[in-house]
Protein backbone atom coordinates (compact mmCIF):
# COMPACT_ATOMS: atom_id res chain seq x y z
CA UNK A 1 0.00 0.00 0.00
CA UNK A 2 2.63 2.70 0.90
CA UNK A 3 4.39 1.93 -2.24
CA UNK A 4 1.27 2.39 -3.74
CA UNK A 5 0.58 5.71 -2.67
CA UNK A 6 4.30 6.63 -3.46
CA UNK A 7 4.13 5.90 -6.64
CA UNK A 8 0.13 7.64 -6.91
CA UNK A 9 2.28 10.82 -5.18
CA UNK A 10 4.77 10.32 -8.12
CA UNK A 11 2.22 10.32 -10.62
CA UNK A 12 0.87 13.18 -9.85
CA UNK A 13 3.99 15.08 -9.35
CA UNK A 14 4.26 14.84 -12.95
CA UNK A 15 0.58 14.95 -14.04
CA UNK A 16 1.34 18.53 -15.66
CA UNK A 17 4.53 17.30 -17.07
CA UNK A 18 2.71 14.40 -19.06
CA UNK A 19 -0.31 16.60 -19.92
CA UNK A 20 2.25 19.03 -21.73
CA UNK A 21 4.10 16.89 -23.56
CA UNK A 22 7.47 17.45 -21.55
CA UNK A 23 8.13 13.83 -20.17
CA UNK A 24 10.77 11.42 -21.76
CA UNK A 25 9.17 8.22 -22.92
CA UNK A 26 10.79 6.11 -20.93
CA UNK A 27 8.82 8.83 -17.94
CA UNK A 28 5.76 8.33 -20.05
CA UNK A 29 5.40 4.31 -20.01
CA UNK A 30 6.00 5.05 -16.39
CA UNK A 31 3.15 6.81 -15.75
CA UNK A 32 0.88 5.23 -18.42
CA UNK A 33 2.15 2.13 -16.91
CA UNK A 34 0.86 3.42 -13.11
CA UNK A 35 -2.30 4.55 -14.75
CA UNK A 36 -3.46 1.62 -15.96
CA UNK A 37 -3.76 0.26 -12.25
CA UNK A 38 -4.98 2.93 -10.57
CA UNK A 39 -8.57 4.39 -11.30
CA UNK A 40 -7.98 7.36 -9.22
CA UNK A 41 -4.95 8.78 -10.96
CA UNK A 42 -6.44 7.95 -14.07
CA UNK A 43 -9.86 10.48 -13.40
CA UNK A 44 -7.07 13.10 -12.26
CA UNK A 45 -5.17 12.47 -15.59
CA UNK A 46 -8.58 12.75 -17.52
CA UNK A 47 -9.91 15.33 -15.66
CA UNK A 48 -7.05 17.65 -15.76
CA UNK A 49 -6.48 16.64 -19.66
CA UNK A 50 -10.13 17.44 -20.22
CA UNK A 51 -9.78 20.78 -18.48
CA UNK A 52 -6.44 21.78 -20.62
CA UNK A 53 -8.55 21.39 -24.08
CA UNK A 54 -11.37 23.42 -22.22
CA UNK A 55 -9.48 26.07 -21.73
CA UNK A 56 -7.83 25.88 -24.69
CA UNK A 57 -10.70 25.87 -26.89
CA UNK A 58 -12.55 28.04 -25.05
CA UNK A 59 -10.29 30.85 -25.75
CA UNK A 60 -8.27 30.01 -28.52
CA UNK A 61 -10.84 31.68 -30.92
CA UNK A 62 -11.72 35.26 -30.72
CA UNK A 63 -13.19 37.29 -34.27
CA UNK A 64 -10.38 39.47 -35.93
CA UNK A 65 -11.88 42.87 -35.85
CA UNK A 66 -13.39 43.73 -39.13
CA UNK A 67 -10.41 46.06 -40.57
CA UNK A 68 -7.59 44.44 -38.52
CA UNK A 69 -6.03 42.39 -41.66
CA UNK A 70 -6.19 45.39 -43.78
CA UNK A 71 -4.74 47.88 -41.24
CA UNK A 72 -1.78 45.61 -40.95
CA UNK A 73 -1.38 44.98 -44.15
CA UNK A 74 -1.52 48.50 -45.10
CA UNK A 75 1.20 49.56 -42.09
CA UNK A 76 3.16 47.02 -43.77
CA UNK A 77 3.04 48.73 -47.31
CA UNK A 78 3.92 51.91 -45.74
CA UNK A 79 6.93 50.55 -43.96
CA UNK A 80 8.06 49.18 -47.81
CA UNK A 81 7.33 52.25 -49.31
CA UNK A 82 9.47 54.33 -46.70
CA UNK A 83 12.06 51.99 -47.46
CA UNK B 1 18.10 34.74 -44.08
CA UNK B 2 14.40 35.21 -44.64
CA UNK B 3 13.26 37.32 -47.46
CA UNK B 4 11.32 40.13 -46.19
CA UNK B 5 9.08 39.91 -49.36
CA UNK B 6 7.38 36.52 -48.48
CA UNK B 7 6.85 37.71 -44.58
CA UNK B 8 3.55 39.13 -45.41
CA UNK B 9 2.23 35.87 -47.51
CA UNK B 10 4.02 33.43 -44.34
CA UNK B 11 3.28 35.36 -41.30
CA UNK B 12 -0.20 36.73 -41.92
CA UNK B 13 -2.19 33.48 -41.15
CA UNK B 14 -1.49 33.82 -37.75
CA UNK B 15 -3.13 37.06 -37.27
CA UNK B 16 -6.28 35.13 -35.50
CA UNK B 17 -3.63 33.50 -32.99
CA UNK B 18 -1.97 36.38 -31.96
CA UNK B 19 -4.97 38.56 -32.07
CA UNK B 20 -6.34 35.62 -29.51
CA UNK B 21 -3.35 36.05 -27.62
CA UNK B 22 -2.97 39.72 -27.08
CA UNK B 23 -6.38 39.84 -25.93
CA UNK B 24 -5.87 37.78 -23.15
CA UNK B 25 -3.03 40.08 -22.55
CA UNK B 26 -4.11 43.46 -22.78
CA UNK B 27 -7.89 42.21 -21.78
CA UNK B 28 -8.87 44.73 -24.34
CA UNK B 29 -10.06 45.02 -27.64
CA UNK B 30 -8.27 48.38 -28.42
CA UNK B 31 -5.04 47.51 -27.28
CA UNK B 32 -5.20 43.62 -28.80
CA UNK B 33 -5.32 45.30 -32.40
CA UNK B 34 -2.88 47.69 -32.08
CA UNK B 35 -0.63 45.15 -29.93
CA UNK B 36 -0.62 42.68 -32.85
CA UNK B 37 -0.61 45.51 -35.56
CA UNK B 38 3.23 46.88 -33.89
CA UNK B 39 3.89 42.66 -33.64
CA UNK B 40 3.54 42.43 -37.51
CA UNK B 41 5.30 45.46 -38.02
CA UNK B 42 8.26 44.73 -35.45
CA UNK B 43 7.93 41.14 -37.36
CA UNK B 44 8.63 42.62 -41.11
CA UNK B 45 11.54 44.71 -39.78
CA UNK B 46 13.50 42.01 -38.16
CA UNK B 47 12.57 39.56 -40.58
CA UNK B 48 15.76 39.13 -41.60
CA UNK B 49 17.01 37.85 -38.04
CA UNK B 50 14.18 35.05 -38.96
CA UNK B 51 16.33 31.27 -40.18
CA UNK B 52 14.01 30.72 -42.66
CA UNK B 53 12.65 26.87 -42.04
CA UNK B 54 12.68 27.15 -38.28
CA UNK B 55 9.02 27.97 -36.46
CA UNK B 56 7.92 31.42 -37.56
CA UNK B 57 5.03 30.77 -35.31
CA UNK B 58 7.21 30.27 -32.26
CA UNK B 59 9.33 33.42 -33.88
CA UNK B 60 5.88 35.32 -33.77
CA UNK B 61 4.38 34.85 -30.52
CA UNK B 62 8.00 35.64 -28.92
CA UNK B 63 7.57 39.16 -30.68
CA UNK B 64 3.98 39.68 -29.33
CA UNK B 65 5.22 38.63 -26.22
CA UNK B 66 8.41 41.11 -25.69
CA UNK B 67 5.78 43.23 -27.12
CA UNK B 68 3.17 43.23 -24.80
CA UNK B 69 5.31 43.83 -21.84
CA UNK B 70 7.72 46.12 -23.43
CA UNK B 71 5.09 48.46 -24.44
CA UNK B 72 1.85 47.73 -22.59
CA UNK B 73 2.18 46.54 -19.22
CA UNK B 74 3.62 49.63 -18.13
CA UNK B 75 0.33 51.27 -19.21
CA UNK B 76 -1.73 49.04 -17.50
CA UNK B 77 -0.96 50.12 -13.92
CA UNK B 78 -1.74 46.82 -12.42
CA UNK B 79 0.83 45.28 -9.81
CA UNK B 80 3.54 43.81 -11.38
CA UNK B 81 3.85 40.80 -9.28
CA UNK B 82 1.32 40.30 -7.48
CA UNK B 83 0.51 36.34 -5.61
CA UNK B 84 -1.74 34.12 -6.10
CA UNK B 85 -2.84 32.55 -3.12
CA UNK B 86 -2.24 28.72 -2.44
CA UNK B 87 -4.59 25.91 -3.48
CA UNK B 88 -4.33 22.74 -2.57
CA UNK B 89 -3.26 20.14 -5.38
CA UNK B 90 -5.96 18.42 -7.30
CA UNK B 91 -8.74 21.12 -5.89
CA UNK B 92 -11.14 21.04 -9.16
CA UNK B 93 -10.67 17.24 -9.12
CA UNK B 94 -11.82 16.07 -6.02
CA UNK B 95 -14.66 18.97 -6.40
CA UNK B 96 -16.05 17.79 -9.42
CA UNK B 97 -15.71 14.28 -8.34
CA UNK B 98 -19.02 15.61 -5.84
CA UNK B 99 -20.63 16.33 -9.12
CA UNK B 100 -19.98 12.85 -11.02
CA UNK B 101 -20.73 10.69 -8.27
CA UNK B 102 -24.40 13.00 -8.01
CA UNK B 103 -24.89 12.35 -11.79
CA UNK B 104 -23.56 8.80 -11.78
CA UNK B 105 -24.81 8.68 -15.68
CA UNK B 106 -22.27 11.09 -16.96
CA UNK B 107 -18.63 11.20 -17.09
CA UNK B 108 -17.41 14.09 -15.15
CA UNK B 109 -15.32 15.22 -18.35
CA UNK B 110 -18.90 15.99 -20.23
CA UNK B 111 -20.21 17.79 -17.48
CA UNK B 112 -16.62 19.93 -17.39
CA UNK B 113 -16.98 21.12 -20.67
CA UNK B 114 -20.70 22.30 -20.10
CA UNK B 115 -20.75 23.90 -16.92
CA UNK B 116 -17.70 25.89 -17.53
CA UNK B 117 -18.81 29.19 -19.67
CA UNK B 118 -16.83 30.50 -22.09
CA UNK B 119 -16.85 33.81 -20.71
CA UNK B 120 -15.64 32.15 -17.74
CA UNK B 121 -13.24 30.59 -18.70
CA UNK B 122 -11.61 33.65 -20.41
CA UNK B 123 -12.71 36.08 -17.00
CA UNK B 124 -10.48 32.94 -15.32
CA UNK B 125 -7.40 33.64 -17.41
CA UNK B 126 -7.51 37.09 -17.72
CA UNK B 127 -8.09 37.55 -13.53
CA UNK B 128 -4.50 35.78 -13.12
CA UNK B 129 -1.82 37.96 -12.25
CA UNK B 130 0.42 38.20 -15.55
CA UNK B 131 3.45 36.61 -14.11
CA UNK B 132 1.12 33.94 -14.32
CA UNK B 133 -1.47 34.43 -16.92
CA UNK B 134 1.39 34.33 -19.78
CA UNK B 135 2.54 30.79 -18.90
CA UNK B 136 -0.85 29.28 -19.28
CA UNK B 137 -1.82 31.37 -22.57
CA UNK B 138 1.28 30.73 -23.98
CA UNK B 139 1.37 26.33 -22.64
CA UNK B 140 -2.45 25.75 -22.69
CA UNK B 141 -4.07 28.16 -25.00
CA UNK B 142 -0.89 28.38 -27.41
CA UNK B 143 0.65 24.65 -27.07
CA UNK B 144 4.26 26.09 -26.81
CA UNK B 145 7.00 23.47 -24.84
CA UNK B 146 8.54 24.74 -21.85
CA UNK B 147 11.39 25.70 -23.59
CA UNK B 148 9.56 28.14 -25.82
CA UNK B 149 7.77 29.75 -22.87
CA UNK B 150 11.31 30.30 -21.27
CA UNK B 151 12.68 31.93 -23.90
CA UNK B 152 9.72 34.12 -24.84
CA UNK B 153 9.52 35.46 -21.28
CA UNK B 154 12.99 35.01 -20.41
CA UNK B 155 12.53 32.96 -17.04
CA UNK B 156 14.08 29.78 -16.17
CA UNK B 157 12.40 26.72 -17.39
CA UNK B 158 11.72 25.67 -13.55
CA UNK B 159 10.14 29.03 -13.31
CA UNK B 160 7.79 28.58 -15.99
CA UNK B 161 6.68 25.07 -14.83
CA UNK B 162 6.13 26.45 -11.10
CA UNK B 163 4.17 29.13 -12.71
CA UNK B 164 1.78 27.22 -14.73
CA UNK B 165 1.29 24.90 -12.04
CA UNK B 166 0.01 27.90 -9.30
CA UNK B 167 -1.27 29.76 -12.60
CA UNK B 168 -3.61 26.08 -13.39
CA UNK B 169 -4.80 25.86 -9.66
CA UNK B 170 -6.15 29.55 -9.50
CA UNK B 171 -7.75 28.81 -12.45
CA UNK B 172 -9.39 25.63 -11.19
CA UNK B 173 -10.56 27.04 -8.24
CA UNK B 174 -12.35 30.21 -10.34
CA UNK B 175 -13.67 28.05 -12.28
CA UNK B 176 -15.39 25.71 -9.86
CA UNK B 177 -16.24 29.16 -8.38
CA UNK B 178 -18.15 30.58 -11.27
CA UNK B 179 -20.12 26.90 -12.27
CA UNK B 180 -20.85 26.97 -8.50
CA UNK B 181 -22.47 30.43 -8.51
CA UNK B 182 -23.96 29.89 -11.67
CA UNK B 183 -25.55 26.37 -9.71
CA UNK B 184 -24.15 23.72 -11.49
CA UNK B 185 -21.87 22.10 -8.40
CA UNK B 186 -23.31 20.59 -5.83
CA UNK B 187 -24.59 20.80 -2.42
CA UNK B 188 -24.87 17.76 -0.86
CA UNK B 189 -26.25 15.43 -3.02
CA UNK B 190 -28.18 16.79 -6.11
CA UNK B 191 -26.02 18.26 -8.87
CA UNK B 192 -27.74 21.15 -10.60
CA UNK B 193 -30.89 20.98 -9.86
CA UNK B 194 -30.38 23.20 -7.25
CA UNK B 195 -29.74 26.84 -8.35
CA UNK B 196 -29.71 28.62 -5.29
CA UNK B 197 -26.60 28.10 -3.82
CA UNK B 198 -24.29 30.97 -3.92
Amino acid sequence: MNDRMDDCRETLEELEQFLDGELMPVQREHILAHLEKCIECYHAFDLQAELKQVIAIKCANEPLPPGLLDRIKQSLSDVRTEG
Amino acid sequence: MADPATFERDALEFAPQLYAAALRMTRNEADAADLVQETYLRGYRGYGSFTEGTNLRAWLFRILTNTYINLYRSRQRRPLETDLADVEDLYLYRRIGAIESAAASRSAEDQLFDLIADDDVKQALDDLPESFRLPVLLADVQGFSYKEIAEMLDIPIGTVMSRLHRGRKAMQKSLYEYAEARGFAPRGSSAAADGSNA
